[in-house]
């Protein structure tokens, strides 16, 4: 289950960093939660998502872009927590 | 010294070695306008600055890009930018070695070794032309892995179809007037080697290696589109236009550099325009490498 919701994870973000995503994600996970990419919760989510706002500010100025990776990343950790 | 400035001390001693050779110049050597000595130097010092500038500017670009190879190396699109990085290196490596064999020539050509050093200054720029469009063409052709793309759409045959049209105009070209603008004070490979064999060692392989520019850029345009991720797209975007100035500015310039050895006997004046023209385009086109790979490394290193 872990595993997959990496995937999700990477899958969304793949969509505004493409091939760098994976290891964008790894690393927010790795820096932020001190975990290992494969044992990222749902739980993580929340938090994650703040620091990858954080992030994505620092690589596009386009506040609609980062709302909506934002928004999407939280969808994700509702629709699991359910 | 530190690691990092260690390539731009290189750069710069190599200059130095170029503008002290071509300061010291045998005098009568490659002087077809007949400029006195001060003229002849204040011409080649309006080229002096702009070179170094060139050089150092392309060495920051094909520097910036190997640090953001490194950064990917465990990633799928690695093996597609390290060869584009190898291909970036190569390209600095001819627009080196151009300025380099201009001035190291006039020393040889009144001794044993002027047939040799004449041949080796004609064939080297079409080799190094070769091994860094096919690398830049095979980095582009790895990118594949990463994003799905096709080369041959109906745009590249098009493309296809426009260059093969100047290639048979550029074989023709060669096959009339070969050596019929020789020029004893400027001597090349014409008047040494058989036209038959120029067509082989020189011609053919020019043609191949604007074929894989030709398609190394378009490769690299349809990556940009194609490819997943809409920050990566825009970090892209000046690769492909450093990418293009770059075959542009090569390719440009050895058409230039052919006809005008070879074929024709174009005035000073245009030329040296032309040539700071094509410095720019060349410039230019690292400019906009090292600006997409500053965006890339950013994506890379932020936490």
């Amino acid at each position: 289950m872990t595993r997959e919701l990496y995937r999700q994870v990477a899958s969304i973000t793949e969509e505004y960093l493409g091939p760098a995503a994976e290891r964008f994600i790894s690393r927010q996970i790795s820096f932020h939660l001190d975990k290992k990419p494969q044992e990222l919760t749902a739980d993580d989510l929340p938090k994650l998502t703040e620091w990858t706002k954080v992030t994505f500010g620092l690589l596009t100025e386009d506040r609609h872009m980062i709302d909506e990776y934002t928004n999407r990343m939280m969808q994700l950790g509702r629709a699991e927590n359910v | 010294m530190s690691k990092k400035t260690l390539p731009y001390i290189a750069i710069t001693a190599l200059w130095l070695g170029y503008v002290t050779l071509s300061l010291l110049s045998p005098a009568t050597a490659n002087n077809p306008y007949h400029l006195t000595g001060w003229s002849m130097i204040l011409v080649r010092a309006t080229i002096f600055i702009p070179i170094l500038l060139v050089w150092l500017i392309a060495l920051d670009g094909a520097l910036a890009f190997k640090h953001y190879s490194v950064l990917v190396q465990k990633g799928t699109e690695s093996r597609g930018i390290s060869l584009i990085t190898n291909g970036l290196f190569w390209s600095l490596g001819y627009i080196i070695f151009i300025g380099l064999s201009g001035a190291i020539l006039p020393y040889f050509l009144h001794t044993n070794y002027a047939k040799l050093a004449i041949i080796l200054r004609d064939h080297l720029p079409a080799a190094l032309t070769l091994i860094a469009f096919y690398l830049l063409y095979q980095g582009s052709h790895q990118l594949k892995q990463v994003a799905n793309f096709t080369t041959w759409t109906r745009s590249t045959m098009g493309a296809f179809a426009m260059y093969l049209v100047f290639a048979m105009g550029f074989v023709l070209a060669f096959a009339h007037n070969m050596g019929a603008a020789a020029n004893p004070s400027n001597p090349n490979s014409s008047s040494i080697l058989h036209q038959n064999v120029l067509l082989f060692t020189l011609v053919l392989p020019y043609l191949a290696a604007w074929f894989m520019g030709l398609l190394a850029s378009i490769n690299i345009v349809k990556y940009s589109r194609q490819v997943k991720g809409v920050l990566y797209r825009h970090a892209l975007a000046n690769l492909v236009r450093g990418i293009w100035g770059i075959v542009a500015f090569a390719v440009t310039l050895q058409v230039l550099t052919f006809a005008t050895r070879f074929l024709l006997g174009l005035s000073l004046a245009s030329i040296l325009i032309l040539i700071y023209v094509l410095l720019i385009l060349y410039a230019m086109g690292f400019v906009f490498i090292r600006s997409s790979a500053k965006k890339l490394t950013r994506i890379e290193a932020v936490e």
